[in-house]
């Protein structure tokens, strides 16, 4: 049976470019270059998104209603008449939070397991073998 | 230096203009909906991230800055673009799987299926799984994703460059409606085909024949334009009514000659080409029946040819930029001299064969009436392309052959490092072929990596050769019909992907069939049972390098003799310091054609004014230089008239000198004294031979007052007598062998090209700017055509020689390097399969050195092995190779030698890493890891 697509978590969990993407565009509505070089930013240069991967992302989110088009464009000076920017809908918002608590619930696990010693320590990083 | 930042900025920009270019061809992978909605935004990002990530870091950082981009960029698309291409085929089939496909379309599993509608779902869903696997697996390792993703581009590349050359150059049709009805006409005597027509045999042949709808000759020609501003030397051709018919050209304004005015007298007219049209009259469209000053003579423009208008010759179809009829007033009863080429129209279902065979005929009648001069003369007829295209075919097709051998190599070294990889794989293959998958389905998976490769490999190496033919344009040699129109259209791309798919399989196939034929109980149970398969795999991984190293031998032998014997073609050593030489030309109208001996006083005058010009040694004057082909005729001494083995032998190159023409040139006079002015008084004329014209006329006999004429008949054109021999220079070209000339003191009225030569006490161009003061002074309307030394002179006639055994070179040096890292490769293979043995052996005692020789070893059997191979190979293509090489054989035993050394030094060098890797194992260790 198909789920309901609105409810946020039967869309979880995220691929990661796609989690990456709406955490980009948490703070600010931002253009295709400049998600890629946010989500490098965020990842400390780990995941460098190629503008395929990118644009095949903002259309399964667009299509999903988790980020639209904005209209309001920057300074036409700053501005590039190729360029279209996003932003997050509520619906991304929502489906966001979903993916960040699945992810501090899968820590708590880990924790209680013992796997990690501290939520940042960055060997749990590793996949389960 | 500000002009070489220039240059690289240039480059960069021309770099990113191509890239912006082909990432926007590459969305084409996208279906249409995505592209209406992303592909703007898309390119813009693209160029946004080769601006910021690429630009201004340097050339070699910019350069591998700009292949990661690339490789990512090629990754990602190819991965999403499949993705996007089933959804849309998902989509447009049945709308109502777009909510199941869509509440999924953000996780990272894969959708569940209800069901599986039909076959061609289920093939089309196990592909894309395989696509994604394999792009997975090359993530996992993109070290080996570029080495051969880099290793196909350079084959592919070097392979659509030359295959654009091969398209616009042989096999694209002539720019003529019905271009295969297009053929020429020749009348061979002895020998050599291409042999020009006579005037008087012209005239029968075109009254008699009736295989060609249209038949026309003529004569290509300088001429001089003058008028109002600066007179200009022009490309022209002399060509009757008919031949503009044959090639059926419609002029772009005007019209082109009536049969009448061909005839003879000819009539004052002229047809000019766009290029000039467009250059000189500023393209007025008034011109047509304007008078303009061509040869001096006052002549009305009926015409203006289009654009395209190419006309047809010796190796060349380029733009003539002028037509005038062809005048043969006096000479149409000459049966002796040959100098017109005919190009006819076959008339409709006429072919070539039965046109010569009436020609032939024709010709049979011909030799009966005028024995002296058309005995055992023939006709032939060929079409056009083997005039136009003579040498150009071979020489292309040649390195053609070539660049397929370095895409061969690529591919052996390519499978090689597939093969290597999949050394590790047994297991992975074992296991799941026990989970169901047929071997079909496992050597569909391994050819689809392979294809996934060739693709990215054949995507890039589409840019390379975008870049190659920008680069091979400007290399080109002139004399290659239609190299301008060099460009990656649709059939190279095609080409080029096709070759991209062929050497998919190619290098793809033993690979795959190899993985997928493993023997599962062997597989997982490892140790002694691997050992055999493993040994199997060896064997093939060490053939595989010996085929590249033969075919790098054979390449490599092949550059090295091309490098020879370019060095042997132009060797100037017939020559005195050509350095020293100035040439500069004109052409001399008269308007006089038939007189024989003419004075030439504008000649004598500037002879004399340059002479006496500070820093100039020798001047002096010729009708053709040295490697300029030319007038030949029959010359015999006259006690020889009546020898019927005289008349067997070829013609003697004519050309007319003046005084100090010698001296000027360089030409060592071996024998008697220069020409002089006085050897034209008298009846008889004072003559100048050549080395091999004494030689066979008058074997050990002193040539030095023998007397020679013109033909065979009583009533000769010239007597002369021999007042000295000077040094063979070569006619032909520089592969071919000096022939025998003479040299007469006078310049005859048809021939109207003057050649100057100026020796230099210093620089020779310091003399130019006094050389042109000097003939505008003695006629301001005669323009003095292109200046340079006799060394651009032996430069220039090298260009296509010097052009393929660039090329040659380039691939050995491309092959070469493929083979060093595929030698690398397999030796470190092989290292690390005998890990344990050299552990084993160390353990035991082996001390250091004998483990570096057993690594080096096992490589130089590899080399040996691949040399004799090699060795075998070029003795097979000794005919081939031999026919591009001058003053050297295939089989030299030096240059096989070099080659073979050489690629032991490269072998070795390769191995090298990996040996000292063996000798640093570490025994307990290697063990270990078993």
């Amino acid at each position: 049976m198909p789920k309901d697509p609105k409810d946020p978590d039967s869309i979880t969990p995220l691929s990661a470019p796609v989690f990456y993407i709406l955490l980009s565009l948490v703070d600010r509505e931002r253009h295709g270059y400049a998600i890629i070089k946010e989500v490098a930013s965020l990842t400390e240069g780990k995941v460098k998104l190629s503008t395929g991967t990118l644009y095949a992302a903002v259309r399964r989110l667009l299509d999903g209603g988790l980020i639209e088009e904005s209209e309001e464009r920057p300074h036409p000076a700053l501005d590039d008449e190729r360029r279209r920017y996003y932003r997050l809908t509520p619906f991304g918002e929502e489906v966001a939070r979903a993916e960040v608590n699945r992810m501090v619930h899968l820590t708590g696990v880990a924790l209680e397991k013992k796997l990690i010693s501290t939520p940042s320590s960055n060997s749990a990083q590793g996949k389960p073998s | 230096m500000s002009a070489l930042r220039h240059l690289r900025h240039a480059l960069h920009r021309a770099i990113f203009k191509v890239s912006i270019h082909v990432y926007g061809a590459l969305l084409l992978l996208y279906p249409r909906d995505f592209r209406a909605r992303f592909r703007t935004q898309m390119v813009g990002a693209f160029s946004d991230a080769c601006h910021e990530q690429v630009a201004d870091k340097g050339f070699t950082r910019g350069a591998m800055l700009g292949a990661t981009l690339w490789a990512r960029e090629l990754l990602g698309l190819a991965r999403t673009s499949a993705h996007e291409r089933l959804r849309s085929w998902r989509q447009g089939r049945a709308g109502s799987w777009q909510g199941q496909e869509e509440g999924h379309a953000f996780g990272q599993s894969e959708p569940e299926k209800p069901f599986r509608p039909r076959r061609r779902g289920r093939f089309f869903d196990s592909l894309v799984a395989d696509v994604r696997f394999s792009l997975r697996g090359l993530r996992k390792n993109p070290g080996f994703a570029v080495v051969v993703v880099v290793t196909l581009a350079l084959g592919i590349g070097a392979n659509t460059a030359i295959f654009s050359v091969l398209r616009t150059v042989l096999l694209r049709p002539f720019p003529y409606p019905d271009p295969d009805r297009v053929v020429t006409v020749w009348t061979p005597q002895l020998g050599w085909s291409f042999n020009s027509l006579s005037p008087a045999d012209w005239v029968d042949y075109r009254d008699s024949t009736q295989s060609f709808e249209d038949l026309g000759v003529y004569e290509l020609q300088r001429m001089n334009l003058s008028g109002n501003s600066e007179p200009e030397r022009l490309s022209g051709v002399r060509c009757t009514a008919g031949l503009l018919r044959a090639l059926n050209v419609v002029p772009a304004l005007g019209r082109l000659f009536r049969e009448e005015e061909t005839e003879d007298p000819v009539a004052r007219v002229v047809i000019v080409s766009d290029r000039l049209w467009r250059s000189r009259f500023g393209a007025d469209p008034s011109l047509v029946g304007q008078e303009i000053l061509v040869n001096r003579e006052s002549m009305t423009v009926i015409g203006i040819m289009p654009n395209s208008f190419r006309f047809p010759g010796w190796q060349s179809l380029t733009e003539p930029d002028i037509l005038v009829p062809l005048a043969l007033e006096g000479q149409i009863t000459d049966r002796g001299s040959y100098f017109l080429t005919a190009i006819g129209r076959l008339g409709e279902g006429v072919s070539i064969g039965s046109a010569e065979e009436e020609l032939r005929a024709i010709a049979a009648r011909l030799e009966q009436a005028y024995p002296e001069t058309n005995d055992r003369r023939t006709a032939r007829v060929f079409p056009l392309r083997d005039f136009v295209l003579v040498g150009a075919t071979s020489d292309l097709w040649t390195l053609f052959v070539v660049v397929g051998f370095v895409l061969l190599i690529a591919c052996t070294n390519v499978a090689g490092l597939l093969m290597s990889r999949n050394a590790g794989r047994d297991v992975e293959m074992a296991l799941r072929a026990s989970l169901g998958a047929g071997r079909c389905r496992l050597v569909r998976q391994m050819l689809t990596e392979s294809f996934i490769l060739a693709l990215i490999g054949g995507a890039v190496a589409l840019l390379l050769a975008w870049w190659g033919i920008g680069l091979l344009r400007s290399v080109i040699p002139d004399n290659l019909p239609r190299v301008e129109e060099l460009s990656l259209d649709l059939p190279v791309v095609v080409f080029s992907l096709g070759a991209a798919l062929l050497t998919g399989v190619l290098f793809g196939i033993v690979p795959a069939l190899q993985v997928s034929g493993i023997d599962l109980s062997r597989a997982f149970r490892g140790g002694a049972g691997t050992m055999t398969a493993r040994r199997a795999q060896t064997h093939l991984l060490r053939g595989v390098l010996v085929a590249q190293i033969a075919l790098t031998f054979v390449l490599t032998c092949g550059a090295g003799l091309m490098l020879q014997s370019l060095w042997n073609a132009t060797d100037t050593g017939e020559l005195q310091e050509p350095d020293q030489v100035l040439i500069a030309s004109y052409s001399r109208v008269t308007g006089e054609k038939t007189e024989i001996i003419l004075p030439d006083p504008f000649l004598d005058q500037l002879l004399e004014r340059l002479r006496v010009i500070p820093g100039v040694r020798h001047a002096g004057a010729t009708t053709r230089l040295p490697l300029q082909s030319g007038w030949t005729a029959n010359v015999v001494p006259v006690e020889h008239t009546q020898d019927p083995e005289y008349a067997d032998r070829p013609p003697s190159f004519v050309v007319c000198a003046s005084p100090g023409y010698f001296g000027a040139m360089g030409i060592d006079l071996l024998q008697g004294r220069d020409l002089l002015p006085q050897d034209l008084s008298g009846g008889i004329v004072g003559i100048v031979v050549n080395r091999t014209f004494a030689e066979r006329s008058w074997p050990e006999q002193s040539p030095l007052g023998k007397r020679i004429q013109g033909g065979f008949s009583a009533d000769p054109w010239f007597v002369g007598q021999v007042v000295g021999v000077v040094e063979d220079v070569r006619q032909m070209s520089l592969e071919a062998e000096p022939e025998a000339e003479v040299y007469l003191p006078f310049f005859p009225g048809f021939q109207e090209d003057r050649w100057l030569a100026i020796r230099a006490e210093g620089n020779p161009m310091d003399l130019v700017a006094g050389l042109r003061a000097e003939v505008e002074d003695l006629d301001p309307h005669q323009p003095l055509a292109r200046v340079f030394t006799a060394v651009d002179l032996y430069d220039d006639a090298a260009t296509s020689r010097r052009f393929s055994t660039l090329l040659i070179g380039l691939f050995a040096i491309v092959a070469l390097c493929l083979v060093s890292a595929g030698t690398y490769g397999v030796t470190a293979f092989l290292v690390r399969q005998r890990n344990r043995e050299v552990g084993i052996r160390i353990a035991m005692g082996a001390d250091r050195e004998s483990v570096l020789w057993l690594v080096l070893g096992q490589s130089l059997r590899i080399v040996m092995a691949g040399i004799v191979l090699g060795l075998l190979g070029t003795a097979a293509a000794s005919g081939l190779i031999g026919s591009l090489l001058y003053d050297v054989g295939a089989l030299d035993p030096p240059a096989l030698a070099g080659a073979a050394l050489f690629l032991i030094l490269v072998a070795v060098g390769a191995t090298l890493v990996p040996a000292f890797r063996a000798v640093r194992i570490d025994p307990v260790e290697a063990m270990r890891n078993e």
